[in-house]
């Protein structure tokens, strides 16, 4: 039985602006004064900072609802999910004793790294264009968390982290956002080299380096030192609406100068999405998004953006392994038939359901 | 993080390049970011350097010491060495920003600017603590007001102020 499922389960409900953004995370990254960072800590050295939280959680009664999990206490499929709900980092799933994860299933927007890169990163998402609630889930976890632990704190650096570039507010907020057109029109090389100056970055959020798949990008802070919290997310929500802003114009301009060139794609993309026997998850990205688009510009107006993703987050190998009940142990020609059969049959369900006209 | 060049460093240079429209960036170490300003005076792909980089190069001296002679400083609570440091860019515990105070708070500055910590403070700290950062985030709003002439808003701050220097002095005294 996989546990913490409703954690993070960002396709439950929309949000604003759901045509450009996915969702609003952020995480502050939080140390217990005196005790070796965990870069430094031997595995006693871990244990001890998970022991002390953990007593902490239980003896006071407003962190009661807080479950301490050693990481090695879930199941390899539960890790797995978190890590693809971007919950938890890939690395820190590879580390073994000593690491930890406060969850909780009344606050399903929280999740906590124990021992981590730092002691603690309380990580908060809401879905859409929500950034000042996902700050409002993370300050109030770190609110009750710093009344009953002493954290690594002085005044002129701000919270101290292990890494020099994260200290101050220690907070990272970002944005993820669905970004075709202007993918699609070569502005985002622009708003890249624009954005380094403004104290922000933009990343792609699946794929490798320049190789971003399916059109998605993360857009956050780097500076965390001489700003507060919500001049920090203030600053980002302004570049973010430009950013929401630019795309739409860019998705009015396609549709307006490039129609027949878009339908083609979409259409195509249905196509394969439609057709293939094997697929895989970076492959299928780039056409759903395609999809995505002709919903948001009402090309494709009976499929439902909320059931498109949903089918996103389906698609990944941890949920995909869930959802079917099967391991494929590496297989990953298995996994691209499951992955190909799963896509079609949603998708021709989709179609039933009101009709495509591309 | 690291420099994307030798993986050992701490990036101090940003660069960002720009080839026929295709944006390229890295995060270079002190070093490597001379190798390639040193290999890339060809020009033929010449990109825009920030006019800083040199001052950034001069800043730089008396961070990163070409060698550490003698007698190393070590963090008595964690068993940090400067030269572990070095290596590989973190700190040990939150001991050591005490211990290499004078070591890093050029390094940090240039990292973040020069500015200081502005935001929350955890709820533990010492309440003498406290009260001197409220203090002072309530000077720097009133600054803000005033500058933005709302002045309604800036009396209500400056009576906060007042307040809690009472507040304050009452602890003291």
């Amino acid at each position: 039985m996989i546990r913490f499922k409703s954690i993070g389960y960002w396709t439950e409900a929309e949000g604003v602006e759901s045509d450009v953004v996915i969702s609003s995370r952020v995480r502050v990254a939080r140390n217990l004064a005196n005790f070796v960072f965990p870069h430094r800590a031997s595995e006693a050295q871990l244990m001890e900072v998970c022991d002390f939280i953990s007593k902490a959680l239980r003896k006071n009664d407003e962190l009661k609802d807080l479950d301490l999990i050693l990481l090695e206490e879930l199941l390899p499929q539960e890790r797995d999910m978190l890590v693809e709900k971007h919950l938890i980092s890939p690395v820190f799933d590879e580390g073994e004793k000593g690491r930890a994860v406060i969850l909780s299933e009344k606050r399903s927007n929280l999740c906590v790294m124990i021992n981590e890169e730092d002691h603690l990163r309380i990580h908060a998402f809401s879905l859409g264009f929500q950034l000042k609630n996902a700050w409002k889930i993370a300050n109030e976890a770190d609110d009750i968390l710093s009344s009953h632990l002493p954290y690594a704190f002085s005044k002129r650096w701000g919270y101290l982290t292990e890494c020099p570039t994260n200290i101050g507010t220690a907070m990272r907020a970002s944005i993820m956002m669905h970004l075709p057109a202007l993918t699609i029109n070569d502005e985002i090389e622009l708003l890249f080299s624009n954005l380094s100056d403004s104290g922000i970055t933009i990343r792609g959020l699946f794929g490798e380096g320049t190789d971003i798949a399916g059109n998605f990008y993360q857009i956050s802070n780097q500076v965390t030192l001489g700003k507060s919290e919500s001049e920090i997310i203030s600053n980002l929500e302004t570049v973010s609406k430009s950013i929401i802003k630019k795309e739409r114009s860019a998705r009015q301009l396609l549709l307006k100068e490039e129609k027949i060139k878009l339908l083609d794609e979409i259409s195509r993309s249905w196509g394969i999405l439609t057709h293939a026997k094997l697929i895989s998850f970076e492959e299928a990205i780039d056409y759903l998004s395609m999809l995505r688009l002709g919903i948001d510009l009402k090309i494709l107006p009976h499929l439902s953006r909320k059931k498109m993703t949903k089918l996103m987050m389906s698609i990944r190998s941890a949920h995909l392994r869930d959802l079917v009940g099967e391991d494929f142990n590496e297989d990953s020609e298995a996994e691209d038939k499951v992955r190909a059969e799963l896509i079609k049959r949603e998708l021709f369900k989709l179609r039933e359901g009101g009709g495509i006209n591309v | 993080m690291f420099c994307d060049e030798c993986h050992e460093n701490i990036p101090c240079v940003y660069l960002i390049k720009i080839v026929n429209g295709k944006v390229f960036k890295t995060h270079l170490c002190e070093e490597c970011a001379k190798k390639f300003w040193d290999n890339s005076l060809s020009f033929d792909e010449f990109f825009e350097l920030p006019q800083s980089l040199s001052e950034i190069f001069d800043l730089g001296k008396g961070v990163f010491p070409e060698e550490l002679e003698g007698e190393e400083t070590v963090c008595s609570n964690c068993g940090m060495k400067l030269s572990d440091f070095y290596k590989n860019g973190r700190f040990g515990c939150s001991e050591c920003y005490k211990t290499f105070d004078d070591k890093f708070s050029c390094l940090l500055n240039k990292i973040h600017g020069t500015g200081e910590h502005v935001g929350k403070i955890p709820m533990l700290l010492n309440e003498t603590i406290r009260l001197e950062l409220k203090l002072m985030e309530l000077r720097r709003q009133l600054k803000f007001y005033v500058g933005e002439e709302e002045y309604e808003k800036a009396a209500k701050v400056r009576d906060e102020i007042k307040d809690l220097e009472r507040h304050v002095s009452l602890e003291v005294g």
